[in-house]
């Protein structure tokens, strides 16, 4: 019966650190998604100055989740994202008025299907 | 990896009732549960060290979720006979009192070719000879013979034999096995002794020895290093 109780221990420990792990992406996620947003709109107003900062401290926030990232995702999505951030980051050097905007698009998908990826829903699932 | 833990038991169960409708008869010595932990575990753990970009953790949950699954499935079925039947099967009589149970033979998908492979194998060509033929859960043949059929035992020759009982690894490649050395009841004063006594050296120089519970020694020397 100990086992039993061991492994059921095990289970319930492994169910709960996948709902910490749920919540840990879209915590970092979200801090991510709202530099960008503030950075969008700083770009959308001209000043690409503090949009490439507010776009460098959400990068800065993916790079220091990097030892959670590795450990938990799979690497070619971390890649994907980590590409997404320097090309906008490229664009915001630039001052490229043109194309940032499919450039903000590309990281929030990335970051999306990140979180979609961990969340339960019937389509992950299958 | 909540995700990876629901699609490994939605794919453990698929296997374990997929492989029990599929019949004993693909099992071959393991009990079901077991036969799709080998299945899968062999699988899952390999594609981690096949693809770097796949975390390890990615390979160790799925082989964790398993284990659980196993132990708590495992451990249910010791305590409900019912579970155990639901998820194991019974054993099925494929022949009673000589005669062929077609029923039971085509509810486990097993051919007249099998069973008479199986029959071969334990020494038998004649099934009216066997009393009981089960096919066991793990999918073995167990083959009871009619006692007329079967080979007279010492006991009913009225002959006495002697109880030779277990052996004992007492020395290992030069190591004296001390725990079981007390296990049988000696000490090293009897193991110097009695290496003595058959003028075998010292303990250092003895391949393996055993001594049963009758007190029956076997004794290999080591071989010389060339």
């Amino acid at each position: 019966m100990k086992k039993e109780i061991v492994a059921g221990a095990v289970l319930l420990l492994l169910i709960a650190g996948s709902v910490w792990n749920i919540c840990s992406i879209d915590t970092l996620a979200g801090d991510i998604m709202r530099t960008l947003e503030l950075s969008e709109a700083a770009a959308d107003s001209g000043d690409f100055t503090a949009a490439k900062s507010e776009m460098d401290r959400g990068l800065k926030l993916w790079l220091d989740a990097d030892g959670y990232t590795h450990i938990f995702l799979r690497h070619p999505e971390i890649d994907s994202t980590t590409d997404a951030f320097y090309e906008l980051q490229e664009l915001l050097i630039d001052g490229d008025s043109e194309g940032y905007s499919a450039a903000y698009a590309k990281l929030r998908y990335h970051l999306d299907s990140i979180c979609g990826m961990e969340h339960i829903s019937v389509g992950s699932v299958l | 990896m909540a995700i990876i833990i629901i699609r490994t038991i939605i794919v453990y169960l698929a296997l374990l009732v997929t492989m029990r409708i599929l019949g004993k008869r693909q099992l071959g010595e393991m009990e079901l549960s077991e036969l799709v932990l080998a299945a899968l575990i062999a699988d899952l753990a390999s594609h981690p060290l096949q693809d770097l970009g796949i975390p390890m953790i990615n390979g160790l949950i799925p082989i964790l979720t398993l284990f659980c699954c196993e132990v708590l499935i495992t451990g249910v079925s010791i305590k409900s006979v019912r579970l155990r039947g639901l998820l194991f099967g019974k054993p099925s009589f494929l022949i009673v009192r000589g005669e062929i149970n077609q029923y039971e033979m085509h509810k486990n998908r097993f051919t007249t070719d099998e069973l008479m492979q199986e029959l071969r194998n334990q020494g038998c060509t004649d099934i009216s000879l066997v009393e009981y033929g089960i096919l066991e859960t793990d999918g073995t043949l167990n083959v009871i013979l009619f006692p007329s059929a079967r080979p007279v035992t010492a006991g009913q020759m009225g002959i006495e034999s002697s109880i030779g009982g277990y052996p004992s690894i007492i020395i290992n490649d030069g190591r004296v096995l001390e725990a079981n050395l007390k296990h049988i009841g000696r000490d090293l004063n009897w193991l110097n002794a009695e290496l003595e006594r058959q003028g075998k050296g010292r303990a250092k120089d003895i391949f393996l020895m055993t001594v049963n519970q009758s007190g029956q020694v076997y004794i290999a020397a080591k071989e010389h290093d060339s």
